[in-house]
């Protein structure tokens, strides 16, 4: 008997062969498209019936009647009848840090005074759902010639219906140039390291005194994140974009200019095809095995089911540090060619050992792995990797938050 | 070396290459018009074609329109249905009824599930993506989607269970 998993695939594949494929279609998205250039707003082709809209309105309005707060004071705007009300026509922008000019061009700077946030449909769908709870800021992200203004806010989602309201961060991108124009997803107050977004856009939440953010890339640039505050916000919210598919490290500054930590980005598509090395096991899972590869430099691991994959330089940094779901949670990777055995020591004090393996010749690296640790821990760029040499000396001994981003993949 | 999209055609030759998956991946995430949705992901992609350096970039760039279009319509439909009673749901969609048994019980129990473990389930074993080319697509951590992905699968199961 097939596995559900199979039975899935199976049907997946059957109700997608049903879906009907236009012929015009190119023609009526380059129409949409040229439409879209005439206005610097969103007009989406779904058009919500008067009623419907009228009903959203009406959602709307008595949604905020009832919850009230910073950020959803009333003000109407002339001849926009279906336009939701309680969303602020205009908003504090908090003005964002001096700009710098970095290699990838990416620079932050406030609007140059209250502007009103979208009110197209599209809008409309994510300030019903996660109506705002806090004010409605606008910040301007450059990168080259573009600039692009996104809108953020807080607020809470209830729409999942179990009864269970999350606090949700929100972006809106007025042109729509990034990622779909907008979403809101969950976040953490408590964890101020969620990073939300993923290709060019990144978006998160960093302590209230931050006064810059900004995204080093493993090429070594830099990018400043555009940080912005409002009325209710728990924090302050760092945006920034690079053209870069890679992972990138964060740094947070604090009001007086000094360091006050770091996070990661996990890369996009920092992939790269197995097969140009000869792969070296490295463990085994319940779908099979997860095996090395080296190409250029980069080391990557991979799933038998190509499901996971992992890459990272290793040419100047042997050390690297891989976190997967495979079993349960496993940390792999490699480390100079000396170390002959790793320890993990995750944020409790438990330590977990593990002994090296043999990599490729010449390559400089021995490979780690798996440590198994039972559970999720909560936050694993706390724990701490230490390698010891045939001897038990102990060589090297840092905390996974402080290997750059070439070095580590935190999922 | 990055490639102009632009400048080499990519977008068009992209869109033959990737418009019909599209289509049908808004179909199986339950849009009610796929076909609206993939176009209007293209147009944002011809849109922001010359900030986008290479052809990996742009199909996840669809990808994520894709899905939060779908995300965001099914939101607004779900208002529209609290204040016009009007009925719509996969299982009485005329493509269920032309589906085998089996699979059509089981496209009627991921039409139930909340929207987001949807996605994760259709990417997953759909289109055969990794969960950072997921998490990607839904703009969630990869252990987001570690989570979303066997918690939909879970559902599913004491779904069929329940038509047992």
């Amino acid at each position: 008997m097939n596995t559900l998993e199979d039975r899935l695939r199976e049907a997946l594949t059957e109700r997608a062969s049903l879906a009907p494929i236009d012929p015009d279609a190119w023609e009526k998205t380059v129409a949409r498209s040229r439409r879209r250039f005439r206005s610097s707003r969103f007009q989406p082709g779904i058009i919500i019936p008067l009623a419907a809209a009228a009903a959203v309105v009406a959602i709307v309005v008595a949604a905020i009647s009832l919850t009230g707060g910073p950020g959803t004071i009333s003000t109407p705007r002339p001849g926009a009848d279906a336009t939701p009300r309680g969303i602020p026509s205009s908003v504090p922008v908090t003005s964002a840090p001096t700009p710098n000019p970095m290699d990838t061009g990416v620079l932050g700077t406030a609007p140059p005074g209250p502007q009103s946030p979208p009110h197209d449909v599209n809008a409309e769908y994510l300030y019903h759902m996660v109506p705002p709870a806090t004010a409605i800021v606008g910040a301007h992200l450059k990168s080259g010639s573009e600039s692009a203004l996104v809108w953020v806010w807080l607020g809470y989602d209830d729409s999942g219906g179990n009864g269970a309201r999350q606090l949700n961060l929100c972006w809106l991108d007025e042109d729509g140039r990034y990622y779909g124009g907008g979403t809101c997803g969950p976040i953490q107050v408590a964890n101020m390291g969620d990073i939300q977004g993923e290709g060019t856009l990144r978006i998160g939440l960093a302590q209230k005194d931050t006064s810059s953010v900004t995204a080093t890339l493993p090429t070594g640039a830099t990018a400043s994140a555009t940080v912005v505050s409002g009325r209710g916000f728990p924090g302050k919210v760092w945006l920034v974009n690079f053209p870069s598919n890679d992972a990138a490290q964060i740094s947070y500054r604090n009001a007086a200019g000094q360091p006050a930590g770091q996070g990661l980005i996990p890369g996009m598509l920092s992939f790269l095809p197995p097969g140009h090395s000869s792969g070296i096991p490295v463990f085994g899972y319940s779908g099979g095995t997860v095996t090395a590869y080296l190409n250029d430099g980069k080391l990557g691991f991979w799933g038998s089911t190509g499901s996971t994959t992992y890459a990272k330089t290793i040419s100047q940094a042997p050390l690297s540090a891989f976190a997967g779901w495979f079993n349960a949670q496993e940390y792999f990777g490699s480390v100079p060619a000396d170390v002959t055995r790793v320890v993990l020591r995750v944020p409790d004090g438990q330590e977990y050992s593990v002994r090296t393996i043999a990599a490729w010749p010449g390559s400089g690296i021995r490979l780690w792995g798996p440590i198994t640790i039972p559970g999720n821990t909560q936050r694993p760029q706390n724990s701490m990797v230490i390698t010891y040499n045939a001897a038990g000396q102990v060589l090297q001994q840092v905390t996974l938050g402080s290997l750059t981003a070439s070095q580590v993949q935190l999922y | 070396m990055t490639t102009d999209l632009r400048l080499t055609g990519a977008v068009s030759g992209l869109f033959r290459e990737r418009y019909p998956q599209m289509v049908r991946l808004a179909a199986l995430l339950g849009a009610d018009d796929p076909e609206d949705i993939a176009q209007e992901a293209f147009a944002r992609l011809i849109h922001k074609e010359h900030t986008l350096r290479n052809p990996d970039a742009a199909v996840a760039f669809v990808r994520a329109c894709v899905c939060n279009l779908t995300r965001n319509r099914h939101r607004h439909l779900r208002v529209v249905r609290q204040h016009t009673h009007a009925a719509h749901d996969e299982a009485s969609s005329e493509h269920l009824v032309m589906l085998k048994e089996d699979h059509r019980e089981l496209i009627a129990a991921l039409a139930t599930l909340p929207a987001r473990r949807r996605e994760a389930i259709v990417l997953r074993y759909w289109l055969d993506l990794s969960e950072r080319e997921i998490a990607a697509a839904m703009g969630i951590s990869p252990g987001a989607v570690k989570s979303y992905v066997s918690r939909g699968m879970d559902s599913l199961e004491q779904a069929l269970r329940g038509k047992v």
